[in-house]
């Protein structure tokens, strides 16, 4: 098909300017010849008409002869005037019609003719001087000799008149044979000038019906092409419903009737096409003084990710009611996402929040960190730190624990609230700022108040999911350990609340030199 | 002059997002024969998820095949989001680069 329209478009051109130059070259043949024989009849037609006017001279000179000579026999018979007026008036038009005659053979090219026409004026000068002339004058004493001249010359005249009469007679049948051949010739040309148009009609017909059907066919096929893009814009754009359905069904769990705990939280899918994410966020009631929450993105975007965030959030929720800790539960979601190949990759916060204890318990895999906002001060950034889910079977978690006390507030989010400007760093202050301004406003919604703080009205390019825990304060005395740090289960991973510990790793020598061995020997 | 003890060095900059993946990766892919690699990333401010996953992956697949790795990271923003991704707890992260290939020769 390609290989077609390529060909007919480079040659197209080539073959219907030669096309048009061979019939131009017809046309003017046929214009040539037409008029050549046009020509050559009209010459025919002009011969014939002096050949027939030459043989009515001829006629006439003879009857001219015939004239005189009748007069001349009256005159002798009678000795009347009068009988010689025949002869007087033919003498005085015979020089004129044999002169006329002549100039008709020369025209004719019949030069024999013509002298033997000229010989006919002679011949006939001569009658008329030396026969007619002396019988019509008297009575002549030599009249037999004269009558035998007269006879002599009158015989020699009809003679010359025989020629003449011959070679135009035997032109005449030629010129007609001639025009019978023009005729015939003409015939043809318009016979074959009919055929010639005949013939370029019907190219010019089937070319034209050609053009026609390749139109219509072309019409077809940008309908169609026309009709396989909307179809699929519309697969495109019902996919995208779907996503954004299923991840907003998906993502949006009822929060648990929790005495103790008030949730808030927010989520907007990014607002360019197609970029439906991952993002999730979780609360579960362990028991009466056991909260599980969880935040999470999946790597990637559509539905596969809106599925992928299924499975893995099932799995952190059917782990979490057996596994010990949030480290344990991140271990085992993050096998179940090595083993599942449809997961590619995962970020995610799992955390604890024991109203017993007044502890929050979390583990982070490759996630931003929580945000801790105490009853007392400035919000802060929480330990994290760890190889997202996915990325080898072996990878190991840690638990983190600080204090939370009663009116204190935790915030999960995804990247997207911090990577508005590409700087993350800016992203925690202005979070930060945010957390704290929606503490002081008192929003009984801190999540949507975070979110308007940090991002107003404008667009966003990634899905942000914002959760906040806050823990109720009902006046009633803690039953929490006092002091401002909590002992952990395991020692290295003690930390004063908010601050941000040195690595795990320690201990290991390749870090020297590193940016964070330094930033150890800062803090 | 290149020798089989310098390290191969891969050199991205500025920020790297998900219509850069295909160069990511390509640059990545020049060095997965090499000895030892110095992945030179002090010209990087941003790397999103996507460019996130191929560091990730490059340098899993370095430490799985025992080739040393240093990870050369000068932007404090771009330093924290390698923090976000633990790469600093798995992998050798340096803000000088004299320290990075000292670490790269006394590992080949």
């Amino acid at each position: 098909m390609v290989m077609r329209s390529g060909f007919g478009a480079s040659s197209r051109p080539i073959w219907s300017a030669l096309g048009v130059v061979a019939f131009c070259i017809v046309v003017i043949a046929f214009l040539v010849v037409g008029l050549a024989l046009r020509q050559e009849a009209a010459t025919s037609f002009i011969a014939e008409a002096r050949n027939r006017e030459a043989r009515g001279l001829m006629f006439n000179a003879l009857k001219d002869q015939l004239d005189e000579e009748t007069g001349v026999r009256g005159y002798q018979a009678t000795h009347d005037a009068v009988f010689v007026e025949p002869y007087d008036v033919a003498r005085d038009d015979m020089p004129r019609t044999i002169a006329a005659l002549i100039d008709d053979l020369d025209a004719l090219g019949l030069t024999s003719a013509a002298s033997a026409a000229s010989d006919m004026m002679r011949t006939n000068r001569q009658w008329t001087t030396a026969v007619a002339g002396p019988l019509t004058t008297g009575t002549p004493s030599d009249s037999l000799r004269i009558e035998q001249l007269g006879k002599f010359l009158v015989d020699h005249f009809r003679q010359d008149e025989k020629i003449v009469e011959d070679e135009l007679t035997k032109q005449s049948s030629g010129l007609y044979d001639a025009s019978q051949r023009q005729l015939d010739y003409i015939g043809a040309l318009v016979v074959m000038g009919g055929l010639l148009i005949l013939g370029v009609g019907v190219i010019f017909a089937s070319l034209q019906t050609r053009a026609w059907d390749r139109l219509a066919q072309e019409r077809d096929q940008a309908e169609q092409a026309r009709r396989r893009t909307a179809a699929l814009r519309s697969a495109y754009e019902t996919e995208r419903r779907i996503a954004e359905r299923f991840q907003r069904a998906l993502a949006h769990r009822d929060f648990p009737q929790i005495p103790w705990l008030e949730f808030s939280a927010t989520y907007a899918p990014a607002s360019e096409e197609a970029k439906v994410g991952g993002d999730w966020y979780d609360v579960f009631a362990l028991s009466a003084d056991r909260a599980l929450v969880v935040i999470g993105d999946i790597a990637g975007h559509g539905i596969d990710a809106a599925l992928a965030m299924s499975r893995v959030r099932n799995a952190v929720l059917s782990a979490a009611l057996y596994q010990p800790d949030s480290a344990s539960i991140l271990e085992y979601v993050n096998r179940e996402v090595v083993r599942d190949e449809s997961v590619m990759m995962a970020t995610a916060t799992v955390g604890i929040v024991d109203s017993r204890t007044n502890v929050f318990e979390y583990a982070s895999a490759g996630h931003p960190p929580p945000v801790l906002l105490a009853t007392s001060g400035s919000p802060r950034m929480l330990e994290f730190g760890s190889l997202p889910l996915g990325v080898g079977d072996s990878t190991k978690y840690r638990s983190n624990r600080v204090e939370s006390a009663p009116g204190s507030m935790l915030v999960l989010y995804t990247d997207g609230a911090i990577e508005r400007s590409r700087d993350v760093l800016e992203g925690e202050r202005r979070l930060l700022e945010a957390v704290k301004s929606a503490r002081a406003e008192k929003d009984p919604h801190p999540a949507s108040a975070i979110y308007r703080s940090i991002f107003g009205g404008s667009e966003i390019n990634d899905d942000v999911a914002i959760l906040t825990i806050s823990i109720v304060d009902d006046g009633a005395p803690s039953h929490a350990i006092a002091g401002r740090s909590v002992s952990s289960a395991e020692p290295e991973t003690k930390q004063t609340l908010g601050d941000r510990s040195e690595p795990s790793a320690s201990g290991d020598d390749r870090m020297r030199g590193s940016l964070f061995a330094r930033s150890k020997l800062i803090a | 002059m290149k020798t089989d003890d310098a390290p191969a060095i891969v050199r991205l900059a500025g920020e790297l997002d998900v219509y850069r993946k295909d160069e990511v990766r390509t640059a990545l892919q020049s060095a997965l024969q090499a000895r030892s690699v110095l992945l030179d990333l002090a010209g990087v401010t941003y790397a999103d998820s996507t460019a996130l996953v191929e560091l990730l992956h490059f340098c899993t697949d370095l430490k799985d095949a025992n080739v040393p790795v240093a990870l050369l990271i000068a932007a404090p923003q771009f330093a924290r989001l390698i923090q976000y991704a633990g790469l600093d707890q798995v992998f050798a992260v340096f803000d000088d680069r004299a320290a990075a290939l000292e670490y790269l020769a006394a590992r080949t």
